[in-house]
This record gives C-alpha cells, structure tokens and sequence, in this order.
C-alpha cells in the first residue's frame, strides 16, 4: 500500500514525464531577490557564468555569499560545488548552513564529476560551481562538450546552475556576467549589506534559448521568403 | 464454530537453510542429521528425491544414488529466523498463533470471517512464496485435523467435511508407532476410514493407550485452547556464508533477498523501514558497520536496494566477507500533507542515493553541510551528513560583517619583511611583491586552557593585482585566503 506521501510522488513523475517541458520554460527568470543579479536576469534552468577573478576584487565572492543567503532565506536548498575546497562557511550566518549542500572538491574534474550528479538529480533548483580558485591551465583543459552536457542536463531537470569562474571559458551559458566593484580595504570590514549596491554586473553575453530561436527563425522565414 | 488453521512448511530444516544458499536452487540437496552415531539423511528436496536418494540414508548410500547430491547441516539460527517469518506471516489472519512445531503454525481463525481458498493463497502462501519459500496451508474445525489439511495441502486445503477428508486417508498419515500400525496393517485396516468404524473401546483394549490418541486422531482430533505466542517484530537477517565472498554479486544478491524477507514482514504489521542498518564481518576478523537513513521511510525493495547497491559499488576491504547482518527500523509510514507551494526535495530517494553517489566519489568528510565548531579559530569546522528534512529558515536580520573572502586550504606558506611591525613586501608562490597596504593586526588566540594553544596575527594586504588575508603563526607566515 502507497503512503500519501508515496502517491504524491508517483503523480509528480507522471506529471513530469508527460509535461516536463512545461517545467523548463523559455527564458523564464530565476529570481534571486538580489537587486544587481535580478536587473541581469538569470536564466532559470540553464548555464549562467558569472566571471570573478583575484584582479577584479572580492566582488565575485561577495555576490557568492550574498546570493547563498538569498536563496535559503526564501526556502530553497542550495548545492554548492567548491572547486578548490575554498569556500569558508564561518562568512554564512548559522541558520542557512544546514540548508546549504557543501561539496568540497579538490581540482576541476572532481567539480564536474559531481555537478554532473548534482544537476542531474534535480532535487535542488540552485546549484553553484565555484571555480575561482581553481588553476586556468586546468580549467581550460575541460572540454566545451562538458559544459554543453550540463546545460542540456539543467535544462531536462529544471535546475538552475551558476559558474563562478575566473575566466569566461563556458561556451554554451545562457547569460555571462563579469563582476566588479572597487572594494578598497578599508571597505572590507564594513555591513555586507551595505556593500552589495557598490557591486558592478556586466552582461558580457546573453544567448536566447533554444525555443526562443526557433521562434525568431520562424517569423524571419516568411520575410526572408 | 471455531476454525483453526495450520501454516506449515515442509521439509523446514531444509529449507530455512537454503534461504541462505542461493547457489543450491534448482540443485538435489539433502539435509544431514549427524545427532546419532552415524550421520543420516534426514530431510531432502524434489530433486534429491527425484534422484532416488531416501531419508535414512548415510550420506556414501545417498551419494552413491546422486553424485551432485550436496549434503548440508542444519543451522539452528537459521531455523528461528524462519520461524519467525512463519509466524508474521501467519499473523496476516490472526493474533491467535500456537508454534505448534518447527515449521507448523496453527491459527485460530476469528469465527466470525470465513477465509476463502485464493484469501488464504493471498495472504499468506503468495508473500512466503516470493520469498522462495514452499509452504502449505490446512484449515479445519481443530488443530489436529487442520495439520493433517495442511500436509495434504496442495497448497491449502479447507476441510469442510472431516469424514470425507479423513475416509480415504492411509492410516499411516496420523504417524502412528510403527509396532501399532503393522498390528493395524496385519488386521487389514489401511485407510482411516477403515479405522473409524471400529468400536473405540474395545480397539483401545487390544491395542493400549497409543490407539486412543490415534482413533481421536483418526476422528478429527479434538479441540484444545492454543498455546498463545505472539511473533516478535524482529526485522533483521543474518548469515554466516559458507564461503568467503571477494566479489559484489554474491553479496547483493543476498542483500536483495534479506530486504525482501525484511518488507515483507513489515508490509505484514504495516510499517516501514526509518533505517537499515548493514554489518558485514570479515574473515581476518573485525566488521564493518553502516547506517543508512532512509529519507522517506519506505518498504519498496528497489529503493531500499539501490541504496545498499550504491554504497557497497564503492566499498573495499582488505578481507574477504563472511558474514553479513542486515537490520531495518521500523516506523509507522508517514502520513503528511504535502503543501502546494512547498520547496520541498522532489524525489527524496533520489537525493539520498544521489548524496551517496557523491559520498563515494568524494568521502562522507567532504560531503555535507558545514558545522562551524565552538571556536574562535576562523576556520574550525566539520562537516556533518545533510539532513534533507531540515525546515526553512525564519527571517532573519543577522548583521553580516566584513567582505567574505576564499581560503587556500592549506595555506600558502610566504615570506613577509616587515617596515615597522607592518608587511611591507610578500615573497610566496601565489604573489610577489611590494605591498601597497595593509591593515591589522588582528590577534586571535584560543584553546590555551586546553593544553594546545594556538595565536594568530592576521592581516589584510593590498598587492598590484589582489587583495589577501595573511596570517602570522608559530610557524611562519602564511597567505591564508584571497578576497576573489
């Protein structure tokens, strides 16, 4: 006999079997609550690069935890892939660390390898590739089909993934942003919060979905004809 | 008018020992009683049988009858355990349960339901057969004669007319002593029914008090109260292998067949299992235990199964496996309510298994969410397993200081000239050069009450390309984060 429970998730499967592309809609917009990320607009459901490195400030880690903090304050869970093992949870208020998934890895494959299991089981809508820290020769030894296979995998399980990198190197991302913002030290023990708006975004590219084109080159057809 | 019924399970020696011998299925097998002075065949199955080999025979005649014979001892354990899956599987019809003998119960069936013959298959000969058990079924108006229905059970067998039933019977199925039933034999009487028609008195005083328990018998038996016993909620199964297992096929399929066994006994009390719990021992001695938490409390084999498969693709001993446990928690199965807007897991299992994929890849210690330790040191911490039941956070206003920075696990070992007391130059292999600011000290120290005290001198340093956290210890100086 099926618990109440049980049945709730077979009627889920069904459901995301016979309609899963009714969950991964065109160029629907992951809401981050966060004002300079929401003015961007993240993808929902597809590769976003947020580009960061060591010269451009701790703007991109300051976005990192402040994106945490968003996220589990409105409910969510959040798998966080640390590629180099350097995220430092005492910067997270207690609370959200035991929403917070924390996979430390030790080098870039170990990061991929377990993204691929996280984005692929869909359990969580957000899950965060943090690959600042990781060595650019290793980082451009992973192939564009990887990237390439999760976005196709975010996109069927309907899981948000953002990529914290140094250097723009995911081909296939949906939108990329680079992050700045002059962060002087004498800034650096100030309230967070006040320091978000003094974070500068860039949309560096921002690419249509799949459908989406599919739609543009249908309407083109006709005028081209 | 009271029914009773009786569970019974031929050959049961043989075949609460097989249960754990998968690699016997479809093989003649023969159990060996080594009680006596010399050993002899005391229980055998269909194939054996098939063979010509014969109870009573020493294990050189049966072999010599069937050369793949494989002849095994019986297991007393082994024989509990089965017991007790007699027992709550019999419980699916009655509390009123009587451990008649090994491998028979007998049921007092409530008198107000009448059991139909494809309930009763239902109920309690279809679960014992997926677990590969052969058992049949008995039910009359009293113990004895339900007994009597079970062993003709083919596999169950309702006795509404005893007469009927009992007439045609060879009078050697009420097992008298041998001596009575060749003066039986000698008077002509073959049949029960042959028997019955005969004056009970006189019939005892030819032949002595053995006849009336036999012509009672021969009559129905009578009724009797039961000897009450109630099956204890033991969901676990153990073995103790034969051979030394080195590979994961044997193992698995044995775990697949202790779950079975396990839900199976669940299903029958209507609960499921919170967690299991797998010990495996190991021939150079030692075992290994592991619990698993079972996010949604299930019976479903599969789930269950797949989470043991997951983990055990990864495991490695250095000594091979002689022994494994299995164990499951049991508890009411949850009845929520799931919301219309919850942010809740949408597979729990899935998660679970996925948590344990990535476990293996990666090791429990880096898999989890972060535990800041009681600590003033900045980066004390453990990582503790990830609770997928925990709630949503309430709002709250902590006030977060300061930009958060990434650490170097381990720190990157530097060389600092100081001008004054401050860093004024960084020799290390992340940076070098002049710094063009700084800011600290900041001085940490704990655990001094402890025994094993430690300080730090932390600062904040501003080079030509990036901002670093730098830190002074007993050792040295250290680049301990960078602020990317």
């Amino acid at each position: 006999m099926a618990s109440s429970s049980e049945k709730v998730f077979q009627l889920r499967q069904l459901l995301a079997d016979r309609f899963g592309h009714a969950e991964t809609q065109a160029d629907e917009i992951y809401r981050t609550g966060l004002i300079p990320l929401d003015e961007a607009g993240i993808p929902r459901s597809s590769l976003t690069e947020i580009v960061s490195s060591a010269t451009s400030g701790p703007g991109g880690t300051l976005l990192l935890f402040a994106l945490l903090h968003a996220a589990i304050q409105k409910g969510e869970r959040v798998i966080l892939i640390d590629g180099k093992d350097a995220f430092s949870p005492k910067g997270l208020p207690a609370a959200d660390r035991k929403r917070l998934l924390w996979i430390r890895c030790h080098d870039a494959w170990e990061t991929i390898k377990a993204a691929d299991l996280a984005v692929r089981d869909g359990n969580v809508p957000l899950v965060i590739l943090l690959l600042t820290l990781n060595p650019v020769t290793e980082l451009r030894r992973i192939p564009a089909t990887v990237w390439h296979r999760l976005q196709v995998l975010s996109e069927k399980s309907a899981v948000t993934v953002l990529v914290f990198s140094p250097l723009a190197q995911v081909g296939c991302a949906r939108l990329r942003l680079s992050v700045g913002g002059a962060f002087p030290l004498d800034k650096l023990h100030q309230n967070r919060a006040r320091l978000i708006p003094d974070l500068t975004l860039r949309v560096e590219r921002r690419r249509m979905s799949h459908e989406r084109r599919w739609e543009d080159e249908e309407i083109r057809r006709p005028a081209c004809a | 008018m009271k029914k009773f019924a009786v569970l019974l399970a031929p050959e049961f020696r043989l075949q609460a020992v097989l249960r754990y011998l998968p690699e016997c299925a479809g093989q003649p097998v023969a159990l060996l009683e080594s009680g006596g002075s010399k050993p002899r065949i005391s229980e055998l199955n269909g194939k054996a049988r098939k063979s010509h080999v014969q109870i009573g025979m020493s294990p050189i005649q049966a072999l010599a009858r069937c050369a793949v014979l494989r002849l095994i001892q019986g297991n007393p354990k082994h024989e509990r355990s089965l017991q007790d899956v007699l027992l709550q599987t019999a419980e699916e019809l009655s509390p009123f349960l009587e451990s008649t003998a090994a491998g028979a119960i007998t049921i007092e069936l409530p008198g107000e339901r009448a059991f139909s013959e494809s309930e009763l298959r239902q109920k309690c000969i279809e679960p014992l057969i997926l677990l590969g058990l052969e058992v049949q079924m008995g039910v009359a108006a009293t113990p004895d004669l339900a007994l009597l229905a079970a062993r003709f059970g083919n596999p169950v067998r309702i006795v509404g007319s005893p007469p009927a039933f009992l007439g045609p019977l060879s009078i050697s199925a009420l097992q008298p002593p041998e001596e009575l039933l060749s003066v039986l034999h000698s008077w002509g009487i073959r049949t029960i029914g042959q028997l019955i028609v005969l004056p009970m008195a006189q019939v005892c005083e030819r032949l002595g008090p053995d006849a009336v328990g036999l012509w009672e018998r021969a009559n129905g038996g009578r009724l009797r109260p039961l000897k009450l016993v109630k099956p204890q909620e033991f969901f676990a199964e153990q073995t103790d292998l034969e051979h030394p297992v080195e590979t994961l096929e044997p193992l698995l399929f044995l775990l697949r067949r202790f779950l079975g066994q396990i839900t199976a006994r669940l299903a029958a009390v209507y609960l499921v299992a919170d967690k299991l719990r797998l010990v495996l021992r190991f021939e150079k001695g030692g075992s290994y235990q592991r619990v698993f938490t079972i996010p949604q409390p299930t019976r479903e084999v599969d789930l269950l199964f797949r989470m043991l498969h997951t983990h055990l693709e990864n495991f490695t001993s250095e000594s091979a496996i002689i022994g494994l446990e299995l164990a499951a928690k049991p508890v009411r199965p949850n009845a929520e309510q799931f919301g219309l807007l919850e942010e809740g897991l949408r597979d729990p299992h899935r998660f679970a298994e996925t948590l344990a994929r990535l476990q293996a890849l990666l090791g429990s210690d880096r898999v989890g969410s972060p535990e800041v330790e009681p600590s003033h040191h900045p980066d004390r911490f453990h990582v503790q397993p990830y609770e997928t039941d925990s709630t949503a956070p309430s709002a709250d206003n902590e006030l977060l200081i300061g930009v958060p920075w990434l650490r170097f696990r381990p720190p990157v070992q530097a060389n600092v000239i100081l001008n004054d007391v401050r860093p004024a130059f960084l020799y290390s292999s992340r940076c070098t050069g002049a710094l063009k600011d700084a800011r600290g000290p900041w001085l940490l120290d704990g655990d001094w009450w402890k025994g094993h005290r430690w300080n730090r001198e932390e600062w904040d340093v501003a080079t030509e390309e990036a901002l670093y956290r730098l830190v002074h210890v007993e050792e040295g100086w250290f680049l301990d984060g960078i602020y990317a």
